[in-house]
């Protein structure tokens, strides 16, 4: 019974919160498997998000987890840590990386002007996506890199690609029509910002940094001008 | 010396991993070293049609991980090369007959015996992808001068980074240096651009491929051909010589431009 401490479980908003922070991985993983088998009935169909603190966790860990869990009926659908490699590798998977914030904090940014976002979570991703990498996040997203063709962004906040942006971007996906995309070179696949889809656009040659936006329930992209206060 | 193990893959199909891992097999063992090439493709196999070995098959990789056959009864050995041999895939099964700690095995059973295990890894991204690239110490990913091919090239970047495999080598098939000046297919340096990792070769498109790999013999056996040359070159990178990118169009000398390019990157 001395396991018993590896994993602790409890409710959240968004499903189960489970905590296995100590311990070795397989010892973490084993003692899981264990208690789902164990609580059948009770995890059936159930979506856990599981913290494993600073534990450097593979692609291959993640993947197995996620075979054994939904061999049992359950769905793995973020994994919470403070490890950099886990988070990476998770979001590799398309898994989540942090809980929603609450409602009310989102709002709060809705009612902000644009130039005045001072001090919002953003999350960076320092390396180019390509393609089938997903990387969703409720912050902002910056990347330091390209986006590649086949590659996807998803942000209830604004997406600032430091490099070419070929992929598909969605910004302020919960709705905020005043989030804007802007990358050194935009030649997306698709932009969106929140149910706007801008229609498509053929570039030749060389290309300025802009920026997207929707002014008037119109999609606008501009080149990136300071002037415009932005 | 143990043997370094060179795994060929690419995301899509029909790109050219049989023909580039029977040539390349070829080349490193007309250069003397003792090869074994694994076909991974297991169900759907052709690397023993390509180097022309097809009705010598007795046993294949899954009767050796199954153990029903010793590793060395499986290896068949090519009659025109003393030291190529090759491990065929099973016909009559499927990918998940094997699994990636199954290749490792495999691999590091004849790692003492081989200078250089070529593996072809079959098309998609599930598990046999994942069996080839386990024991891979270099994974070359072989792309066509196609957006839809370069898509995939990507993803497979992307994933072999992500198995902490990388950094993967670039090989560019078909490039058709007529089609390339004109503006109708990509250049290799677009493509280097895009995926962004160190170019390995260069194969010009040829149709004396076609007729070499329907009579099971590799083009690189051929002295005269350019194309076997170019795979002979890449077998020479393999070795760690460095040697000049070939000019496939005798005007155009972009491909001197190409390989400027990847020493800028990869500085």
């Amino acid at each position: 019974m001395d396991n018993e401490s590896l994993i602790q479980i409890k409710g959240i908003r968004e499903g189960l919160l489970i905590n296995a922070e100590n311990g070795t991985w397989d010892d973490r993983k084993a003692e899981l498997l264990r208690m789902v088998k164990q609580k059948e009935a009770f995890f059936k169909g159930a979506r856990v998000c599981l913290d494993v603190n600073d534990t450097a966790l593979r692609v291959k860990q993640i993947t197995q987890l996620c075979d054994q869990l939904s061999a049992l009926n359950v769905t793995l659908w973020a994994i919470l840590s403070t490890s950099e490699t886990t988070v990476n590798n998770a979001r590799v998977l398309a898994l989540e990386t942090s809980l929603p914030t609450k409602k009310e904090n989102k709002e709060k940014n809705d009612s902000n002007e644009r130039v005045e976002n001072n001090g919002e979570k953003a999350v960076l991703v320092n390396k180019t996506l390509r393609a089938g990498y997903r990387v969703e996040s409720l912050d902002h997203v910056i990347i330091i890199g390209d986006v590649n063709p086949g590659a996807e962004i998803v942000s209830a906040g604004n997406i600032i690609v430091w490099g070419k942006l070929k992929g598909s971007a969605i910004a302020g996906a919960e709705g905020n029509l005043k989030a804007v995309i802007c990358a050194m070179e935009l030649r997306p696949t698709q932009l969106r910002i929140g149910e706007k889809v801008f229609p498509p656009q053929q570039k030749k040659g060389k290309t300025f940094p802009e920026v997207a936006y929707i002014e008037n329930n119109e999609c606008k992209i501009e080149l990136w001008n300071k002037e415009k206060g932005r | 010396m143990a043997a370094s193990v060179v795994t060929i893959t690419s995301g899509k199909g029909g790109v050219g991993k049989t023909t580039t891992s029977a040539n390349l097999a070829v080349a490193l063992a007309e250069d003397g070293f003792k090869v074994v090439c694994i076909d991974g493709d297991i169900g759907l196999r052709n690397l023993d049609v390509v180097l022309g070995l097809e009705n010598r098959i007795v046993y294949d990789l899954v009767d050796v991980v199954e153990n029903r056959c010793r590793i060395r009864q499986a290896m068949i050995r090519d009659k025109r090369l003393e030291e190529l041999y090759l491990i065929p895939a099973a016909q009559t099964r499927d990918k998940s007959a094997i699994s990636p700690s199954d290749m490792v095995r495999v691999c590091d059973e004849l790692r003492n015996e081989v200078d250089y295990i070529i593996i072809d890894s079959p098309a998609g991204i599930e598990r046999g992808f994942r069996n080839t690239i386990a024991p891979a110490d270099l994974i070359l990913v072989v792309t066509n001068p196609e957006v839809s091919a370069v898509r995939d090239a990507d993803r497979i970047i992307g994933l072999v980074e992500a198995e902490e495999k990388g950094p993967a080598k670039l090989i560019i098939n078909r490039v058709n240096p007529g089609l390339t000046k004109r503006g109708d297919m990509l250049t290799p340096e677009d493509v280097v651009e895009l995926l962004a990792i160190e170019l390995i070769g260069v194969i010009p498109d040829d149709e004396n491929v076609v007729i070499s790999t329907n009579r099971g013999q590799p083009i690189a056996l051929d002295p005269k051909s350019k194309t076997g040359q170019a795979f002979k070159n890449i077998s020479k990178r393999i070795q760690g010589q460095s040697v000049p990118f070939m000019q496939l169009d005798e005007k155009g000398d972009f491909l001197a431009k190409v390989a400027g390019l990847f020493r800028q990157g990869g500085d």
